[in-house]
């Protein structure tokens, strides 16, 4: 891996750091070290910061000149940094996979030439991981779908795709994370709130975060919604091993 | 208080937008036109970033159930009380009882209506501005009350009217940056932009203005990356949008160009159907 990123303005007020075109762990953690750098040496002059796959973006404040501003990244960059690895934390989350969540799963098990059962047991498999948040508000960009669920996207979008529903869109897998129109295969549904703009922390899903889909029934499904709705749901989380 | 009797069309309570919670995915939102918005409260003594009524193509009723000085100012709407027309660009006093209305606009889209004092909501995420995914507490409906803030103000005689231009709103060159993805366009297509006009699209909202042309122009997608307001996204398909203030946070689409704020005002304010050109600056 090149470490060494492209620096480009993006307008007046922001600038764009991009790396090779790798979509890896290990850029996501470059990345996420090059940022802790950045709001170290120079948060005074920055208003937010947003990491993508192989890129991350400056947002400077108003005052701030984006071109001494560049020089002045330059140079951090290329300082030397030692970012120790943080725990890794897996978050559980259920996902009933039954009608009426999962309107296009017998489609694309039926197109994939594949069981029900084995679309569910190839999505519940892998451990994912979240690259970054973006597009809408907590959605998560994972990385981990198994090939054999790759399935491009619906050519007519829906108008309206309520909010925890899981779906996949090409090579990708995701949870729709507030209400929103969509184009992806819906297999199923979270109850889980992914946003809540009330919250301290408003997203539940962080860049860096690992996650594991979990099968669970209509009851289920019921049980946690209202336990959710009681605030006394808790969160199934466990740390990693490397 | 002032009491919504109709909501009208894409009537919001916005500020200048709600910053740091990009990296969460939440859009930064906030007025569509920064230059009319921040002129409203000025008007009045408000801070720029004072929260108010935003509205377009079709403004609200409203019911002011006090003594109450606003300013109304952006697209030219003409906002009335019994049959009595009232001035834009202007502080004004209406008094508690009155009932007004804003007809249609005869230039630009969207309007701004600020009270002294500020409009006054629970802010999400630190910031009053609407969004339908962020913030759906702040949204406005029929019989709706707005509080009214006590925001510090300072008037004075000379902020009380201001001449304003609606050139403003017929300006039809756009000064542009060159986006990250622009060197990878071919020269032909890097030409093209530049030598002809595009048409602003019926499908355009507070997310993105969608600008029609029959160019042969195309590029292809990117790994998902930051966006911003102000953003150019060419598709494969060859559909070009400027995102605007809802824009969601990161896309797929190459980036071929970016506006400066102030033309993210201006091309908030041009009609549909009306058409723009583009200028490297």
């Amino acid at each position: 891996m090149k470490l060494k990123p492209t620096i480009k303005p993006f307008g007046e007020k922001a600038l764009l750091l991009e790396w090779e075109e790798v979509i890896s762990e290990k850029m996501h953690h470059h990345i996420m070290g090059v940022i802790d750098l950045i709001w170290h040496a120079l948060g005074e002059e920055v208003l937010e910061i947003v990491p993508a796959f192989h890129s991350l973006t400056v947002f400077i404040k108003p005052h701030t000149d984006v071109s001494t501003f560049t020089n002045k990244i330059k140079k951090v960059i290329d300082s030397k940094r030692e970012k120790s690895p943080s725990k890794k934390i897996l978050i559980t989350i259920p996902v009933c996979y039954e009608a009426p969540f999962s309107m296009d799963i017998e489609e694309l098990a039926h197109k994939k030439n594949i069981s029900v059962s084995e679309v569910i047991r190839l999505h519940t498999e892998p451990i994912y991981f979240v690259h970054f948040l973006g597009f809408f508000p907590g959605f998560p960009y994972l990385g981990g779908l198994s090939e054999r669920l790759y399935f491009p996207r619906k050519i007519e979008p829906r108008t309206f795709i309520s909010k925890g529903s899981v779906g996949i869109g090409g090579n990708q897998t995701g949870i729709y994370t507030t209400n929103s129109p969509g184009g992806w295969n819906i297999i199923g549904k979270s109850p889980l709130t992914f946003f809540d703009s009330t919250k301290n922390s408003p997203a539940l899903l962080r860049a860096g975060s690992y996650i594991k889909f979990e099968k669970i029934g209509q009851e289920q499904f019921r049980e946690i919604e209202s336990q959710i709705h009681l605030g006394n749901y808790e969160l199934k989380k466990e740390e990693l091993d490397d | 208080m002032i009491k919504i009797i109709s909501a009208g069309l894409q009537t919001s309570i916005q500020d200048l937008g709600r910053y740091r919670y990009r990296y969460l995915g939440v859009p930064t939102s906030g007025v569509m036109d920064r230059k009319s918005a921040v002129l409203a409260n000025h008007l009045l003594g408000n801070i720029a970033a004072a929260p108010l009524l935003e509205f377009g193509h079709q403004g609200p009723v409203l019911k002011f159930l006090d003594d109450t000085e606003i300013a109304i100012t952006g697209a030219g709407f003409n906002p009335s009380v019994s049959g009595e027309l009232f001035p834009l660009n202007k502080r004004i006093f209406i008094e508690k009882g009155s009932v007004m209305s804003f007809g249609l606009a005869s230039s630009g889209v969207w309007a701004y209506l600020a009270v002294r004092g500020g409009v006054l909501v629970a802010p999400v995420l630190q910031s009053s501005s609407f969004h339908p995914a962020v913030s759906p507490q702040l949204s406005i409906q029929k019989e709706s009350v707005l509080e009214i803030g006590s925001f510090e103000t300072k008037l004075n005689r000379k902020n009380a009217v201001l001449r304003v231009s609606t050139n403003y709103f017929k300006q039809q060159l756009i000064e542009v940056y060159k986006g990250p993805e622009f060197e990878s366009l071919n020269k032909e297509t890097q030409k093209e932009l530049f030598k002809h006009t595009f048409t602003i699209s019926g499908q355009s909202n507070r997310m993105a203005t969608i600008l029609n042309h029959n160019l042969k122009i195309s590029a292809p997608e990117i790994i998902t990356s930051a966006v911003q307001p102000g953003t150019v996204q060419l598709t494969p398909s060859g559909k070009m949008m400027v995102l605007m203030r809802d824009a969601q946070t990161t896309g797929g689409y190459a980036r071929i160009l970016q506006l400066r704020d102030e033309a993210v005002s201006i091309v908030s304010q041009i009609k549909v159907g009306e058409s723009v050109a583009l200028k490297l600056i």
